[in-house]
């Protein structure tokens, strides 16, 4: 999986080019986020721009990072696609993580 | 009470095209579980649905999981739409608790209310089921089809399969682990009247049957539709005399 990382400050952005965040990617994309959180960036930002597709497997990468993180650190997503969102909402998880337009919307609201 | 290794309560929860509920049932249904001193398990039986409702159910359990510590619930999938009956007679048949709780996706009786069936459960109780028609119960007015419905299909089961029960379709009904499993190898009928088939194997075989007062909200999104499903109702108390014809009693 092709990632694209970013860093602003402690701030990581974190752009994985798939179309599909489901059970086939979800293993590694987690493993990549969860190396960020390893060396001490808890601060992430997540830009599914390319991801039009995401499945439990996938919310489940973004949830476990979300744990690791702890309360000193956080996960926001940016640059959602409407299925994603459509899974945000149905599982409820929009209340718990923050989405925003663009990358530069959420960098700015860390 | 309970041993604490064993389970001790089973919550059984058919779904079927769920995805814009189940999430709110099942973090509730967690929450309080995770609250009581018992081992319990929750097991969904999704009806083949054509949504995302087994996606949602994966996803909750690994947030419960991840970030509270909850144990995750049993998800069992039919491969095409079934019927609600089949749906919880698979799912009784996989609860391993002392007592089986089958409620509605919807919720319209709160999962607290098992507080008032459990110690009738454990004084040796085999069926405890919810009911509405009782004078403690607490109801929300319910649309005056679906009242009528609800009555006239009672006098109907009163009448033709087993007397003495106020209510036969309220979806909160709890059973002794080997009672409910005796019951669900046993149905036959898989469609709405299962609750009725249910009471009737129960009545048939022997077991205690109580009926508890209960909340119950009426929730939006009701699949019911009045004339067609009053007819077919009918016919299927007409058929669980039928097929269970011959039955012994087991206790």
């Amino acid at each position: 999986m092709e990632v694209v990382m970013q860093e602003y400050g402690d701030i990581v952005s974190f752009k994985p080019n798939v179309s599909r965040l489901d059970a086939s990617q979800a293993v590694e994309f987690k493993d990549n986020l969860l190396q960020q959180v390893t060396v001490g960036k808890i601060r992430l930002l997540l830009n599914l721009s390319e991801v039009t597709f995401i499945d439990s497997s996938g919310l489940g990468a973004i949830i476990s990072a979300l744990r690791r993180v702890g309360v000193k650190g956080d996960v926001k997503l940016c640059c959602v696609a409407d299925q994603v969102m459509e899974m945000l909402r149905l599982t409820r998880l929009d209340k718990v993580l923050e989405v925003f337009d663009s990358e530069e919307t959420g960098i700015a609201n860390f | 009470m309970a041993n604490q290794d064993a389970i001790y309560l089973s919550v059984v929860i058919p779904a079927y095209n769920e995805q814009e509920r189940i999430a709110d049932t099942l973090y509730r249904v967690k929450g309080y579980l995770s609250e009581q001193d018992y081992k319990s398990e929750i097991i969904i039986v999704d009806d083949g649905s054509g949504d995302l409702t087994t996606e949602v159910v994966k996803t909750i359990d690994i947030y419960g999981e991840e970030m509270k510590n909850q144990k995750v619930s049993t998800i069992m999938e039919n491969v095409k739409n079934v019927g609600k009956g089949f749906s919880v007679a698979r799912g009784i048949i996989k609860a391993q608790g002392d007592y089986i709780l089958f409620s509605d996706a919807d919720l319209s009786t709160p999962i607290e209310e098992i507080e008032k069936f459990l110690p009738v459960l454990e004084s040796g109780c085999d069926v405890v089921i919810g009911s509405r028609r009782l004078t403690e119960s607490e109801v929300e007015k319910k649309p005056f089809y679906r009242d009528l419905m609800s009555a006239t299909f009672n006098a109907v089961v009163s009448l033709f399969a087993i007397s003495g029960i106020r209510d036969t379709q309220c979806g909160f009904k709890a059973f002794r682990r080997e009672v409910g499993h005796d019951i669900a190898k046993r149905q036959r009928l898989f469609g709405f009247s299962f609750d009725v088939e249910q009471l009737y194997l129960a009545n048939r075989l022997g077991y205690d049957i109580k009926e508890l007062p209960v909340k119950w909200q009426h929730m939006e999104g009701s699949t019911v539709s009045p004339i067609k499903d009053a007819i077919k109702m009918f016919a299927d108390v007409m058929r669980i005399r039928l097929v269970h014809r011959g039955l012994t009693r087991q206790k």
